[in-house]
Formats: structure tokens, sequence, C-alpha cells
């Protein structure tokens, strides 16, 4: 069952994440069914997916469920807040037992307590004395909802199919092939037409039980539709396999009928057109198909339509396939996206990224050594070689961008469910959903979201009261923005809420001692805006269950960094806050800029770096102990990158220092190194779990030469405050 | 592994720090490297020498002599790198060389020693016997996951069992 449990969760989240998008649209707009009939359509099947599973507490949950929205359809009960939110508990629990189905059994009182509400809120309660009475299994459901397809004219079929056969169509050169080899050993062929129940789910699980129960006594030879099709269901009711051995038909029939939801099987024998097959290839030439249907029997008929029907149904699969997205919502829809994609472990996505990572190393390679010849022929090669594997690199990293849309689709309903519990009026309004970025920044940008959104629900939207008070419209608004900005991805989270109060932030980091009296009147509004981000510092007057713990920004932020990118905020006393997130496309490849400190080579990423200048000791000034010059009349602090590594000290004495001018939020510093190396492209590997915390260090790549190279973490080497003159760095 | 019928044997890399000789279960050995480049790693742990590169993976590297406090020897052509793995993670060990693949019959493996003044038997798994000599099984994971101190005469035998 493993295979299909797997199947099973991943259908059971689509159809909750529908589920959770209807309920919010239904109760934003009561009066369009088209989100109930969704929200009805998902629980249905989730009922009846659970029920085939013997996931007996999902399956009573949804049924209850079901009986609500079914009361609903009717009339009989409105739409109110409450009611979606109890849906909305019912969705959750769901939800926690398909993520824990191994103990689906702990979540059972609470199950038996909901399904009571649920019941009780349509005044079912006398029907369902006990709850306990409902845990009975449910039946597989009848489809209430009828799919679009040509499922009607199907469903009847006769007990003899009018078969038709027009072999030198239906089967390809190497099928005719392997059926005359077949005919030639003495055995037989055979058309098997399977029909499943009406309404069956988990289709492509018994097509594949199908295939096993026939394993064995015979070879499939062909499907119809294709092996890959019914592996993802995309079937109506019934297929055809063409099987050819020699099977005892009565176990065969037996075997297959034994499998649930099989309505019927219908065993015929193609002998007679495998032999015409032979007449019809060795003439060379096909035949037409009134003269194959001529030279064929007549008590052959059911035979004959097989090639009809099959040509009629890749008819009507293309018409599937053809028909224009016109109808909202519509299972077909919904199997044609299945259609254009494939399925692939990401493990193995991984080690494709890697090769060609390796693959980019190693060109750098090679083109330098290149360089070194003199050689037209080689060089124009190279440029080739550059441009293909370039090409590459960026085919193979689109595989690994998913849309953020993962992310952003669950917020909706965290909104809901905050602004109701904080009493306020938000809408959010999100718009690029669409924008891809690689997986793995997808999965861990969601986190520092959450804090962001959860912030401005909790302290940026003010209550009704105090809005109407301002004059602004009672309902807030956030509104959630992702959008492509050259290599990077830009998130925004912008609130039209109260802002930032840069006076409360002053007295605050004053009071906790964040900053001296003499800082603050040296910074900016907008300097005192992102002490936000550093950590022990909130704002929030009173502690609630939702933010305001002085933990949050200081998240963000580092949740941000961890990937790379970088957290703004802007914000107007009055005028809502703006926070912009940049993220990279991706984890894997960054761009970098090499430089030598001490013996050692390290590489630092290119998005830290505003600018490389040469500084000559002169210019070099001393501020509270901080060595400083003065760039484009800006004060910038310098740092010895071998004594912010702990690994040497400032080397005095030079007659010029290579400085990187690096940034990371707002602070800047310049780095100096011993010597600028250039640019280089390179594969970021992750260093172990032992040394995975190192201060400065974000991890590692491998040169093409085959040392290891440390990448730098920009800002964590910024964060260390200021490294004083007097201040005795540890050699090594 | 230990506490085996008593025909059941284990197979167990041998190695030589100073002058004792520990031992390291077969499977938890990856590999043997001669001495190779080492990329210090800043900020890190003292006895951490740095990372490498084993075919395309970065993998930390422990000295042992400098984990155990040891007197740092000088790398020679018998200086070893044990890929080992340790909670799913890969990791070296320099060692001063490394002799032998050993087979023990279980019987041979004895539980650490208690009452021996001054060690550490916590960071011991056990004691191999062949014939007259003696072999530490360490406890690899605790010696890596520790941030304390660990002299050598924690874990050495000395003449005593």
């Amino acid at each position: 069952m493993e295979q299909y449990r797997d199947l099973f969760l991943a259908e059971a989240r689509d159809y909750l994440q529908s589920m959770t998008d209807h309920l919010l649209e239904l109760e934003k707009d009561p009066a369009e069914t088209g989100h109930l009939t969704e929200i009805f359509r998902s629980a249905h099947s989730l009922k009846g997916m659970a029920g085939t599973m013997g996931y007996e507490l999902i399956s009573a949950l949804t049924h209850a469920m079901e009986t609500l929205l079914d009361s609903l359809r009717g009339g009989s009960i409105e739409v109110e807040t409450k009611m979606v939110s109890l849906l909305f508990e019912a969705v959750d629990l769901v939800q926690l037992m398909v993520d824990n189905l191994d103990r689906q059994e702990n979540y059972r009182d609470n199950v038996v307590e909901l399904e009571k509400r649920l019941l009780a809120w349509q005044g079912k309660e006398k029907e369902k004395a006990k709850a306990g009475d409902l845990l009975t299994p449910v039946d597989i459901p009848q489809t209430e909802i009828q799919r679009p397809g040509k499922q009607e004219e199907k469903s009847q079929p006769s007990d003899t199919v009018n078969i038709t056969v027009n072999i030198t169509e239906a089967f390809n050169e190497y099928e005719k092939e392997l059926l005359k080899d077949v005919v030639a050993k003495g055995e037989f062929v055979y058309h098997v037409h399977v029909w499943l129940r009406e309404g069956s789910l988990l289709k492509s699980v018994r097509a594949y039980m199908v295939f096993k129960a026939l394993e064995g006594q015979c070879e499939i030879v062909k499907t119809v539709p294709s092996m890959q099709e019914l592996d993802e269901g995309l079937f109506d009711r019934d297929f055809y396999l063409i099987v050819a051995g020699s099977p005892a038909l009565d176990e065969m029939r037996r075997s297959i009928e034994g499998i649930a939801e099989i309505e019927r099987v219908q065993i015929t024998s193609l002998q007679d057109l495998v032999f015409e097959l032979e007449v019809a290839t060795t003439d060379a030439v096909a035949l037409p198909v009134e003269e194959l249907d001529a030279t064929l029997p007549p008590n052959d008929a059911p035979a004959r339509t097989i090639a009809k029907e099959m040509a009629g149904l890749a008819e009507c699969r293309e018409e599937e396939a053809a028909a224009p997205e016109t109808k909202k919502v519509n299972t077909a829809s919904v199997t044609r996206a299945a259609e254009k994609t494939v399925r692939v472990e990401t493990a193995k996505l991984d080690t494709l990224v890697n090769l060609v990572g390796e693959l980019i190393i190693n060109r750098t390679r090679v083109v330098e050594l290149g360089k070194r010849m003199d050689d037209e022929l080689l060089h124009g090669s190279l440029e080739h070689l550059e441009r293909i594997t370039t090409d590459l690199q960026s085919a193979v990293m689109t595989l690994r961008m998913v849309p953020i849309k993962q992310v952003f689709d669950r917020f909706p309903r965290m909104v809901r469910d905050l602004s109701i519990e904080r009493n306020k009026e938000v809408e959010l309004v999100i718009s690029g959903e669409e924008t891809e970025l690689d997986r793995t920044i997808v999965n861990q940008v969601g986190d520092p979201l959450v804090h962001l959104l959860r912030n401005a629900v909790d302290h940026g939207i003010e209550t009704p009261e105090e809005r109407r008070q301002k004059g602004k419209n009672p309902v807030g608004r956030i509104v959630l923005e992702a959008h492509h900005e050259g290599s990077h991805v830009v998130v925004s989270v912008s609130d039209d809420g109260r802002g930032i109060n840069p006076e409360i932030i002053k007295a605050k980091a004053l009071e906790k001692g964040m900053i001296s009296r003499e800082e603050v009147e040296e910074m900016t509004t907008d300097e005192l805006t992102q002490i936000i981000f550093r950590s022990g510092f909130s704002t929030s007057r009173e502690i609630t269950d939702v933010s305001g713990r002085g933990v949050g920004m200081d998240v963000v932020k580092a949740g941000v960094e961890a990937l790379n990118g970088t957290v703004e905020v802007k914000s107007e006393k009055g005028g809502g806050t703006h926070f912009v997130l940049r993220l990279p496309l991706t984890l894997a490849i960054i761009r970098t800029l090499m430089v030598k400190a001490g013996k050692e080579i390290y590489a630092i990423p290119i998005e830290a770096i505003r600018e490389n200048i040469f500084v000559e000791p002169h210019e070099i000034k001393t501020i509270n102990q901080v060595r400083v010059i003065t760039l484009r009349e800006e004060v910038l602090p310098l740092k010895s990158l071998n004594e912010a590594l702990g690994m040497g000290s400032f080397e005095e004495e030079q007659e010029v220092y290579p400085v990187v001018v690096v940034r990371a939020g707002n602070k800047k510093a310049g780095l100096v190194v011993d010597e600028l190396l250039g640019q280089q492209e390179i594969v970021i590997k992750s260093l172990s779990s032992f040394i995975s915390d190192i201060k400065g260090i974000a991890g590692a790549t491998v040169l093409g030469d085959g040392r290891v190279t440390l990448i730098l973490d920009v800002a964590s080497l910024l964060e260390d405050g200021r490294v004083s003159i007097g201040k005795k760095s540890s050699h090594h | 592994m230990m506490g085996k019928s008593e025909n059941a044997e284990v197979q167990m890399v041998a190695f030589k720090l100073e002058k004792e000789e520990f031992a390291v279960a077969i499977q938890q050995v990856r590999e043997v490297l001669k001495m190779t480049q080492v990329t210090p790693l800043p900020q890190s742990a003292h006895f951490i020498e740095g990372v490498i590169n084993l075919r395309g993976e970065v993998i930390p590297v422990v000295d042992l002599r400098k984990r155990f406090e040891l007197p740092l020897g000088k790398r020679n052509e018998q200086t070893r790198i044990i890929i080992v793995e340790i909670k799913n993670n890969d990791v070296g060990l320099i060692v001063d060389s490394v002799t032998e693949v050993l087979r023990f019959s279980a019987s041979a493996v004895q539980p650490p020693p208690t009452r021996i003044a001054g060690t550490r038997t916590d960071l011991i798994k056990g004691v191999g016997k062949l014939d007259e000599r003696l072999l530490i099984i360490l406890d690899l994971e605790k010696i890596l996951t520790t941030e304390e101190k660990i002299v050598m005469d924690d874990i050495t035998l000395g003449d005593k069992v």
C-alpha cells in the first residue's frame, strides 16, 4: 500500500488546499455557488479516497463536513464567519491526520467532538445521537457531482461490444512484430476490456492492480490509453489491454474481477485478426479499412470495433486536450496539467544540479588554461563550450524552480484567522505568485514571511475604530507581492497601517542600551527604523500570542540572510510599513569574487559587494579605535579579513591596501585583503553539520584544481561590531 | 558488535597515535587517504584541522593529536586521514599511521575497564585484545561532539590492564 499512500497524501493535500482557497473565497462572496461546489467536491473526493484507504476518521470527518456543506447548498443555513471558521477547523484536523497518518487514532476524540459541532450547526443532532455511530465505515461514495467528459455515453457498456479492428493502424510496427511472434509461437492474443465502477477513485491504483493481476499470466503488449496515462489516472472509466500468452481465461477474468472497484471485464480473442495481420503485412501495403472489414469473418464482429474505439478514444483524448479552458472548475483541466509534468525525486534533481555545477567549475578551469594557448580553433571551441554549458546550467536550474505560490497559498487563511482573533479587518492582496525561484529558497522563505505578515496584522494595521478616526478605510490592506529583478526575486510585504514610529524605536533602543545617545543623534530616521532587525528588540507594548515577544524581526533578518538575501524596511509614521526582501534565484551556484588573505583564498558572494577600491595608508583614519576611510563623503569602517577571521592581524606598513566594500543589510564596511583574484562562478557545498555554524563562513566550494575554498558570510562578518585596533587577535 | 556469540568476528581498522594503538569498527570507516591539502577553517574548534575535498564533497578533518592534547607530530609518509561516518556525516581523522585491518573474535573485545584511576572510560567503547596487543576502541561520536578538552591521559590504558 506504500505507493498508494503517497498518492493519497499528494492528492489529499491538493484537496485540502483547494478547500482552504475556496472557503476563503466563499466567505468573501457567499453568493458565488461555484466555490461551494468546489469545496463540496474536494470534501467528497477526500472522503472517498480516505474510505478506500481505510482511513475511517478522515472519512467520517469529511462526511460531516459534506453534510454541513449540503445544507449550505440547500440554502437552509447561510454562510457566516463562525461557520467558515468551523469548517476551517475541520480542514485543519484533516490536515493534521493526513500529516500524521500513522497516528490518526490519537485524534479520535477531536474528530468525534468536531463532528458533533459540524452536525449541530446544521441542526442534525437528533439524527446523530451518538457520534460513535457516525464512525462506521463510509461507503465508497456515488459521484453526485458529474464530471465533465464522455462518461455518460460510455457508462452503460452493453454485453457484446462491437469491435472492429483496423489492425494495421491500431498497432505500430513493433507491436505488430510482437503479435506475429506470439502467434508463431502458438500463443494467443486477447483484448481485455476493463470497466471501473462509476465514481471510482484512485483509478490509477486500480489500473496498476490489474497489471499486477495479469503479471505472470500473460504479457501486456499494449494498453489504451498508454501505460503512462493509466498510471496518472488519465482515463475515464475503462481501458483496454492487449495481452499475449497462454493464460487460463477463467482465472484471468477472476483475478481481475477480484480487484476492488472493477465493474466488469471483457476478454476477446484477437487470434484471427493477427492472422489477418500477417496477410496484410506480407502484402506490404496496408489494406483500407473497408477492405479489412470485408476480409474478416462476419462472426468476428466483436473484434472489429477495437480499432475504431481505439481511434475514437484517441480522438476524444485529443479533444479533451484541445478544449479551451473555459470552465473554471473542471477535472479535465486538472488532469491536463498533470499530463505535462513528470514527478522526479528531488534528490535526482539535486544530483543533476551538482553535476552541472562541477561541469561549470571545470569549464572555467579549462577556459583559463585555454587562454594560455595561442590557438584560434581552440578559442573558438572553448567559446562555444562556454555558451552551451551556460545554457545547460540555466536550463537545469529552471528544473528546480517552483512558483512562490506554494508559500503564498497558506497566507490568506492565516491572515484571515489572525485578523478575526485580533479584531481587525484586513484585506490581503497577493500578486506575482507565479514568480519562480529555487525550491530550497521557496521552502525557507515561508517563515520570514509569516513573521512579517503577522507583524503587519498585529502591529501594523490599526483597529477599525482607530482607522475610522484617522479617516482611513476601516479595512486595512496588506499587499504581498513578488517579482523578478535581474538575478533576484523581490518579495515585498506592505501594509497601510500605523507605520513605525522612530521616536518609540529611539526610546526603546536607548532604554535597552542597544545604542548610545551620541549614536542616536547621528542616526537618520531610516537608520533608526532598521534597528528593529537587531536581536532583542521589540516595540510591542503588549505581548500577544502572535508576535511581540522580542523575537521576530531579527529572526526575519537571520532567515533571509541565511538565504543570501537581504531585507529592508521603509516606513512612515502613520503611513504604513513596507518590507522588501531580495532573494537570490538559486542557492546552488553563485558568482563570487575570489580574494587572497594570508595564505588562503576566500570567495565573497558578488551580491554582497558594492565595489573594490585601493586605499593608501594615509587615507586611513582612526575614529573610536576603528580604522575608517572616507569614501565619497561617507565614513566607511575598515576590517582586515584576516583579523575578522581570527587568522592574523592588520598588516601595517603596506603601500596600498586592496579593499572590498561589502554590504549586508544596512551595514557597510571595507574588507582589507591581500590580493583581489577576480570573479568566478562557484557551486556552494554545504559544510557538514559538525562545523556548520562557523561565524563568517557561509559554506565552501571546490575549485577547478581540487582545492577547497571557503565562502564568506559577509553578514556575520560585519555583525561583530567594531574591531578595535588595540585588540590582539589570536595567531594561528 | 559486542556481546555476540563466541564465534562472531568483528573487523577493525587499527591506527596509531603517539604510542597507543586504537581501533575503529570497519563499518564506520569509509576509506583511508594519504595526507592531503587541508584548507584551514577559521574560528572553529581548535582540533579541527580544516576541510578537504573528497570527490567533490567538502569534509571536515580532525587532528586526533590536537584532540587529545598531544604534541604535534610531524606529518610524514605514514600520516593518514581515516574517513569515518559519524551520525551520517563524514569526518576525517588525522592519525600517525594506519597499521592494519584486524579481526577479533567478539569475545576478545571487552567492555571498557571501569576502575582505572584517571581514565575516562566514557570515551572508550571497549578494549580489543590480540595476543599481547591492546587496542582501544574509541567512541568517536563522543570524542567529536563534546566541546570539552580531552587529554590523552584520559583515554590511554597505561600499563594497568
